[in-house]
């Protein structure tokens, strides 16, 4: 019940972010004539799933990592243990994305009872498709955060760093506005992001009919990220090892 | 009173000289700190590059909101926003003994433990660029539209004080939920969106939204003349209600303070 309670606050969190979000584009919408009407219901998936799909896939291990890790020392805990450590925190983290997750379906659930316009696909194939994209992203945010909340071995306040890429992370992963609305430059920089591989991607595959293409590139891309992460999240911890003075800060 | 100046004056000259001797620490903390003021302008930007017009504001209101919104919640996170956060981990690990046998009020002490300098850069640069908005548009406003919008941000710096006091209040009785800090602070983020949003939001969920967006849009009303007297005065009164109230509910929640751990 405890850690259902603080799931929900976190879950909270992301839905009052996303609701004011929600609100803003549906006061855009609604004096725009026949043409942006159509558009609502769109706009009202894409920030509900944006929100749910969310906190399934988008990590908060760093945080985790930096306070009870390295700031307290647990992290010496763990390199006494025959056991990898990026996995025991992946397995860690999939246990809060699940709680999340739980709490998304029943608000996805009860908005749907209410009857609230939600354009998504119905085909299991695409279900399926966006539950693997989903997972792909979901590993993508984990090794980004890895490497972030490691970065606290060199730094004494990651503060800075944290934020910086929370910011970059609500702008290029599509929080505030779409990434195909966004514009010029900035498109095409947020979506080669991994920011738009964590959550854009599934909520993308799963809202628009994408062409088969895209579809397939979206996924080579995250794979990519997912690769390029591991390398960079494994690297971090090799060389945090002989770094790290097991004492905390 | 005299005393309890004395201690302020103490603690945020204490936070000053502990900032500036961690200066990579301080460096770090100011960048994290313009980047969410920056996370404010661009997401005007961005909003308003898709759509001219929302509920009347064009993207210079948006703007002028985005700024007032540094200043008002910048200054609570410069006194006493990092002073709150701390506050559940203190309750949780049964801390807060310490501070009640202190000769001075708990919660003041409690709230301004942390003063954040960093952040008082942000407030600065805030008013910096209300200024630069104002020329740079050429909005005309009165030394009378100034000094309302002055007193009326001291009335929304009591609503977001109040707003945090009632936070840690819960935490007394549920010292495991500190993730509720980051509620609040996500909840006072929705303040730099238009007090205009309310008719789009169903009601019950009103009271979840309005106050907290009063707190910017009000003191900017005003700044812009679109404040009439007794809107202001009716703001005035309910700040300092809910700011009594949150003082008095602090004082009853801490007889049912245990100072176990949670």
């Amino acid at each position: 019940m405890l850690f259902r309670m603080r799931a929900l606050v976190w879950f909270l969190v992301g839905a009052l972010n996303v609701a004011i979000l929600l609100l803003f584009w549906m006061a855009s919408l609604t004096g725009g004539g026949e043409a942006t009407a159509k558009s609502i219901p769109s706009i009202t998936s894409y920030y509900v799933l944006m929100l749910s799909l969310g906190t399934i896939s988008i990590c908060h291990i760093d945080d985790d990592i930096t306070r009870e890790d390295i700031y307290l020392g647990k992290f010496y805990n763990y390199l006494a243990r025959p056991y990898p450590y990026i996995l025991a925190k992946f397995q860690q983290e999939v246990v809060w994305r699940l709680l999340s997750g739980g709490w998304a379906l029943v608000m996805l659930a009860v908005l749907w009872g209410f009857g609230l316009p939600l354009t998504m696909s119905n085909r299991p194939e695409i279900w399926l498709l966006t539950a693997a994209s989903l997972f792909l992203g979901m590993l993508v945010s984990f090794f980004f955060k890895v490497s972030l909340g490691l970065a606290s071995i060199w730094l004494t306040n990651t503060k800075g760093l944290s934020d910086l890429a929370e910011i970059i992370n609500i702008i290029m992963a599509g929080f505030i506005i779409p990434i195909h609305n966004l514009p010029g430059v900035l498109k095409t920089i947020a979506w080669w992001s991994p920011f738009a591989s964590s959550i854009y991607f599934p909520v993308r595959i799963l809202t628009v009919d994408v062409p088969l293409t895209e579809l397939v590139s979206m996924l080579c891309l995250q794979v990519f990220w997912i690769v390029l992460l591991l390398f960079l999240a494994r690297q971090t911890l090799k060389a945090g090892i002989f770094r790290y003075t097991g004492v905390g800060q | 009173m005299k005393h309890s100046f004395s201690v302020i004056q103490h603690i945020v000259s204490a936070f000053l000289q502990a900032s500036l001797e961690y200066r990579a620490d301080f460096l770090q903390s100011v960048i994290g700190s313009l980047l969410w003021s920056f996370l404010s302008f661009a997401s005007a930007f961005l909003l308003t590059s898709q759509t001219p017009k929302v509920f009347g504001l064009n993207r210079v209101d948006m703007l002028l909101l985005a700024a007032t919104y540094g200043v008002v919640v910048g200054l609570h996170h410069f006194l006493c926003t990092h002073g709150f956060q701390r506050v559940p981990d203190i309750i949780n690990k049964g801390g807060l003994d310490t501070y009640l046998l202190k000769p001075i009020d708990s919660l003041l002490v409690l709230s301004l433990m942390r003063v954040s300098w960093p952040s008082m850069i942000r407030f600065f640069g805030s008013i910096f660029l209300i200024g630069a908005i104002l020329n740079a548009y050429q909005i005309s406003v009165s030394i009378a539209n100034i000094m309302s919008f002055i007193v009326l941000a001291l009335f929304s710096f009591l609503l977001i004080y109040s707003t945090f006091t009632f936070t840690i209040i819960i935490l007394i009785w549920h010292p495991y939920l500190s993730n509720l800090m980051e509620l609040v602070n996500t909840a006072i983020g929705t303040a730099r969106y238009p007090i205009e949003i309310r008719r789009y939001v169903p009601g019950p969920m009103s009271l979840v939204f309005m106050p907290t967006i009063l707190m910017v849009n009000v003191p900017t009303m005003a700044l812009t003349g679109r404040l009439s007297l007794n809107a202001g005065l009716l703001f005035c009164f309910v700040s300092a209600t809910i700011f009594l109230l949150a003082r008095l509910s602090w004082a009853r929640a801490l007889r049912s303070y245990s100072g176990a751990s949670g």
